[in-house]
């Protein structure tokens, strides 16, 4: 039954040939990992008005810092990927930041960048849910639907993860047309209306809802530096997909590196002039933050006016929105197992499922992402301040170690190379400053704390590995033969068939000692056992044990105590006889389950953890609703 | 009462409370020895407790009957030869057992052979 649904909803298991086949072009990489990154554009602006344009500040100032801070995202972003690049062609198996700190800088910072990432990539899903969901709501019609966000927003993150549990390749044709119709889409709002601005009659400005609008006024105030950089490192979130691109790159089709340095550098040109675009437009058409209607609906609105291009607008926004998460379900769950295969994180994080991706990695990004969501009511700009601090940090740490692998190669054009990744890496790390210094008390300081529990998790885990290596390693000098004394001893509640099946097969191990065991708790049963004993005629000794407590569990475990302190070097077997419900049976009664094998369950439990003991189940298959068989010979029988 | 014992009253197991209820019982019986002192192949008077018994069926007809007996400080095995069944010797019985103690297994449990025994 599980099986069907889980057939239904994820689909067939694919075998490990077919991974090739996950390989994607770079048509559809494209929008599976840049959707990350140009989704910012739908909220950034935006991010950065909440900043500039409340307080003590004024909309018309928030307005007028918005155009330089967005140049100055896309000089860092250029920058950036510059730098990445490179990173991409020297790592052409996935070049993350943690795989290219712990190759190039050691333990520890590869452990930072790791956990760095994987809170980014929790973020990234929970900020793009959030914010596509905004997008939604501030469709007029929608508009009632803002107190639900958080519901909306946790139905579209299973939905998510759900198409990710199917696998890349599939998620990546399913979410192609959203982000190219956004990007057509953004376009088209940010030159058609920049070219009216500019060229012909000018777009009406967007009209002031003072109910609405967050800010205190419209014009006057101040505002200081501290707040235009507050803005930057909101706007500064843009540059989360470029870690995605360079840790995606097996995922390309050969060449991989060549074709994921082309796709990275297509999107970082796309990004940049959307995002300058539509900081631009906004500069001109004087949108304000709200919580009730997004600034990039507000400026389509008064572009494409209330039509079928804004509603299809709208949705393409939410649609890429859902895809950045989706990037995020691509890489965190490989992020993870890369770590998991270092040992940092369980080794079941390092699996893959059987449709080929990273299952488990999925569960846990899904559940983390709703727990942001559903903690901070599935507002954008609650999260925003909590982002980009991990991504700045792995972004220094994988750069400084290009220069590391720069100067270690010393291939030609190394100096080059290496001076770019080390303007790159002094950048980002003054970024990751000013992030973490204007955010630290709304929200920057939950990373500063949870980054370093991670990476405490992490280094218990590995503690634990090792010390379990360390338990089970064994030389052959330290092999002793030491004759291993076997005891095996059989519960009998009553003599029956399935009895009679476990002593037979107790015998067939042929161990130094065998013996039955009955617990007795009245009179009449153990009177009654023994008779059945002679008559059946068992050449099996059979220890008779009191429970003067009526219990089962703890006398059968004084009794394996008292033969522990019998024999030396013991192993003991316990054999419990149970019943297993045919499938004619079990299919209709699955209660039947239920009344069956009740203390075996218990005795297994208490028995897991005592050492030198073996459980051991011998079925007896009942099935009386098929004739012959075990069907009607179960039960108790006669000599 | 120290509280330390009422104490320890409370959290020992209900296994722990008999054991010592056991010794108070055994240690009272005159002329007994505590099981733990005696030494091997001495012939010894001591009373316990019946943990567990067993038959073990011979397919030769000749079968015998073993009874593991504790007082708290020890355990022996009293075995009786050709005996399936013995009225009175079961579970939770208590005893005095006098015979010749013989270590048998690899650790030095005595088997004391066909004991003339008192049920008490």
């Amino acid at each position: 039954m599980y099986s069907a649904v889980k057939r239904f909803l994820v689909g067939r298991p694919l075998s490990t040939a077919e991974l090739e086949h996950q390989r994607l072009p770079k048509t559809l990489a494209l929008p599976v990992f840049s959707s990350d990154a140009l989704s910012s554009t739908a909220y950034a602006s935006e991010e950065i008005l909440f900043v500039t344009a409340v307080g003590a500040s004024s909309l018309a100032l928030g307005l007028s810092a918005l155009v330089p801070i967005a140049l100055a995202v896309a000089i860092l972003l250029a920058i950036v990927v510059t730098s990445y690049r490179q990173t991409i062609h020297a790592y052409p198996t996935g070049g993350g930041s943690y795989v290219v700190s712990r190759e190039n800088l050691g333990r520890n910072p590869s452990l930072v960048a790791g956990a760095a990432l994987l809170v980014d990539y929790t973020l990234t899903v929970a900020v793009s849910v959030s914010a596509g969901v905004a997008a939604l709501v501030s469709i007029p019609t929608f508009r009632h639907l803002g107190d639900n966000r958080v519901g909306i927003a946790l139905i579209l993150l299973s939905i998510i993860g759900l198409a990710n549990l199917r696998g890349v390749r599939e998620s990546g044709a399913v979410f192609a047309a959203p982000t190219y119709s956004y990007v057509l889409l953004l376009s088209g709002l940010v030159f058609y209306g920049l070219a009216r601005e500019f060229l012909g009659t000018p777009v009406p400005d967007v009209p002031l809802d003072p109910e609405r609008f967050e800010g205190m006024s419209v014009f006057g105030g101040e505002l200081g530096l501290f707040l235009i950089l507050k803005g930057f490192s909101s706007g500064a979130v843009a540059l989360t997909g470029i870690e995605a691109m360079a840790d995606g790159v097996p995922v390309f089709r050969k060449p991989e590196s060549k074709n994921a340095a082309i796709t990275l550098t297509i999107m970082a040109v796309i990004l940049g002039t959307l995002f300058f675009g539509t900081a631009l437009l906004a500069n001109r058409l004087r949108p304000y933050p709200s919580h009730e209607e997004t600034v990039l609906s507000q400026m389509a609105d008064a572009v494409f006016g209330q039509g079928a291009l804004y509603l299809v607008f709208q949705l393409a926004t939410a649609g890429i929105l859902v895809l950045a998460a989706n990037t995020a379900f691509a890489d965190f769950p490989r992020v993870a197992s890369i770590i998991a295969r270092d040992g940092f994180l369980p080794r079941q994080l390092a699996n893959r499922g059987d449709r080929l991706v990273f299952s488990n990695g999925i569960v846990i990004l899904g559940l983390g992402a709703g727990t942001l969501i559903t903690g901070f009511g599935g507002r954008t700009n609650a999260l925003i301040p909590l982002y980009a601090v991990g991504v700045f940090t792995s972004f220094t740490f994988s750069q400084a170690g290009m220069v590391r692998y720069q100067r270690k190669w010393r291939r030609p054009g190394w100096q080059l190379r290496a001076t770019v990744s080390g303007f790159g890496a002094v950048v980002t790390s003054g970024v990751l400053l000013v992030v973490a210094v204007t955010k630290f008390t709304s929200g920057a300081w939950v990373p500063l704390v949870v980054v370093p529990s991670i990476i405490s998790v992490f280094l218990a885990i590995r503690r634990h590995y090792d010390r379990v290596d360390a338990a089970l390693a064994i030389t052959p000098e330290e092999v002793k033969p030491e004759p291993l004394n076997h005891t095996v001893v059989v519960l009998v509640g009553r003599i029956d068939r399935r009895a009679l099946k476990a002593l037979d097969y107790a015998s067939s191990l042929r161990p130094n000692h065998i013996m039955a065991l009955y617990i007795a708790q009245e009179e009449a049963d153990r009177e009654a056992i023994q008779a059945q004993w002679e008559a059946f005629g068992i050449a099996v000794p059979l220890e008779i044990k009191g429970s003067p407590y009526r219990e089962l569990v703890e006398p059968v475990e004084r009794f394996l105590e008292e033969i522990d302190q019998r024999w030396t070097n013991d192993t003991v077997t316990v054999v419990i006889p149970e019943f297993v419900l045919g499938k004619g049976v079990a299919g209709k009664w699955l209660f039947e389950n239920v009344l069956h094998n009740q203390s075996a369950l218990a005795l297994k439990l208490a028995l897991l953890y005592r050492p030198n003991t073996v459980v051991t189940s011998v079925p007896f298959h009942v099935d009386y609703a098929a004739p012959g068989g075990d069907a009607d010979k179960a039960g108790t029988m006669t000599p | 009462m120290a509280l330390k014992d009422k104490f320890k009253r409370l959290t020992a197991t209900p296994a722990e409370l008999d054991a010592e209820r056991l010794r108070e019982f055994c240690s009272a019986v005159p002329n007994a020895k505590p099981i733990g002192e005696v030494a091997p192949r001495e012939r010894a008077t001591v009373v316990g407790e019946v943990q567990s018994w067993r038959i073990v069926p011979k397919p030769d007809g000749s079968p015998w009957l073993e009874a593991t007996v504790t007082d708290g400080t020890g355990t022996v095995v009293a075995m009786w030869t050709g005996r399936k069944r013995i009225a009175g010797i079961h579970e939770g019985r208590r005893l005095v057992l006098t015979g010749r103690g013989h270590p048998s297994g690899r650790t030095a449990r005595l088997v004391i052979l066909n004991p003339r025994y008192e049920l008490l």
